[in-house]
């Protein structure tokens, strides 16, 4: 069953399917939080949050959407939020570190795990939206026209954007593995 | 294809999208051009480090959370179905209830104590009215005394201050209507005896003082003593005070204003 119709389900009132949903994106939904925050427990929060959002607000769900990029738009708008808020501005990428060795360990390979950390640093250099760019185009595999549709942009602005972005991440990523 | 256009190019070559024709095209340049490759070799390093990029495994809890919230919500939806908009907040109420331990355990110690001290109130209070009752009874009857040895006394302030003390009795009782009816018949003071004049007219409507004052008007020889009993029966539409008025006329040293008073009493009695 497509995640379309597993949402048409859902906002008929079928809440159990949400489960589906859940199963399918909680992970992808983890990461991409992870990271553009780089903090584990915020990433955690939003994610529930952005599931709970999804009960909630199940009848703005228009038919024919893709059901990704109404799922990510939720979830952008979400982090959008959480950054605004002022009070939340103090401590940042807060678990970078402790991210980059936990992936370091998984990875066993040395150069890799260098790169990992170099990664997550140029990452972190980045703006917030170039950062999110390239966390659905590189790390979701999203693509471009689902994007386009989540963002409300056409797709070739969205191409120009994620160059732009992978340029710049290309600079900063050896900027910090020469460091 | 241009050669400003290569550079641009690179990332779509690496993403795939390319046509056959660009693909060959970006390959064949690449070969010759060392800025490019190396350009191309960043990028292509980028790419692989991305998508090789660790991917974390949910945290330990998101799923038992998301479970607990959606058989909440299901709930919650089941019961707005079935009770309307007040079905969520019975849920509301019912989730919080089950979820704090501490508050059940707030809810009774609540309970307890408002039960301990609603009883304690309610036994308070039956032993609050009977005390309160017994000090007021003995409360009045030291003030009642306490006037009665001041009227007693030498000075007339004193006894001034004794009578006045009879106002801040809730009950009046014989005793003191004696005592006042004395102090106006035979205290050698004018004050006093006005004193004691006005505080059995201040208990008129309660006490029988109408023949205190019946017999004592004839006895009376300051006017202004006499003006005040006139009113006085005069309020009390007492016709007995017509003989007492007519009995006042006839006395030789009764002033003109209070003969005046005396006739326009017996005029409203009659």
């Amino acid at each position: 069953m497509t995640d379309e119709a597993v949402m048409e389900l859902v906002k008929k009132g079928d809440l159990e399917k949400t489960s589906i949903l859940f199963e399918r994106y909680q992970g992808m939904l983890y990461n991409f939080y992870l990271k553009l925050s780089f903090e584990t427990e915020l990433s955690k929060d939003l994610t529930q949050n952005v599931f709970y959002r999804l009960i909630k607000y199940r009848n703005s769900y228009q038919s024919g959407m893709s059901f990704k990029a109404w799922f990510f738009q939720m979830a952008r708008n979400l982090y959008k939020d959480h950054v605004s808020n002022q009070k939340n501005k103090r401590s940042r990428f807060s678990d970078l570190e402790k991210l980059g060795n936990i992936a370091a360990e998984k990875l066993q390979d040395t150069e890799q795990a260098e790169r990992e950390k170099a990664l997550y640093k140029a990452l972190t250099l980045l703006d917030e939206d170039q950062r999110e760019i390239i966390i659905l185009t590189k790390f979701q595999k999203m693509k471009y026209n689902t994007i386009a549709e989540l963002m409300g942009i056409t797709e070739s602005a969205v191409k120009v954007k994620v160059h732009r972005a992978v340029k710049k991440l290309k600079g900063l990523y050896f900027m910090t593995e020469q460091n | 294809m241009e050669e400003n256009q290569y550079k641009d190019k690179l990332i779509d070559y690496l993403e795939g999208t390319l046509s056959e024709k660009e693909k060959k095209e970006i390959e064949q340049k690449l070969s010759e051009d060392e800025a490019l490759f190396n350009e191309y070799d960043e990028l292509r390093i980028i790419h692989d480090s991305m998508d090789k990029s660790v991917e974390f495994g949910s945290p330990t809890g998101l799923s038992t959370d998301f479970y607990q919230m959606l058989d909440e919500e299901i709930e919650k939806e089941n019961n707005s179905k079935k009770f309307g908009k007040s079905g969520e907040w019975l849920f509301t109420i019912k989730k919080t209830w089950n979820s704090s331990l501490a508050l059940r355990i707030a809810a009774s110690v609540a309970l307890f104590l408002a039960g301990f001290f609603v009883d304690k109130q309610i036994r308070m209070e039956q032993i609050q009215t009977e005390e309160v009752q017994s000090l007021r009874d003995e409360l009045n009857t030291t003030k009642t005394l306490v006037m009665l040895s001041l009227l007693k006394q030498q000075s007339a302030s004193d006894r001034i201050m004794a009578v006045n003390y009879t106002y801040e009795m809730n009950e009046i009782d014989q005793r003191i209507v004696e005592a006042l009816s004395e102090t106006l018949a035979t205290d050698q003071n004018t004050n006093v005896r006005m004193a004691a004049c006005e505080a059995l007219i201040h208990y008129k409507e309660k006490v029988d003082v109408q023949d205190v004052l019946l017999t004592t008007l004839s006895n009376q020889d300051d006017p202004s003593i006499q003006i005040m009993i006139i009113d006085a029966l005069i309020s009390l539409e007492d016709k007995r005070a017509v003989a007492q008025f007519e009995q006042l006329l006839e006395k030789q040293d009764v002033i003109d204003i209070v003969r005046n008073k005396a006739q326009e009493g017996i005029g409203l009695l009659l």
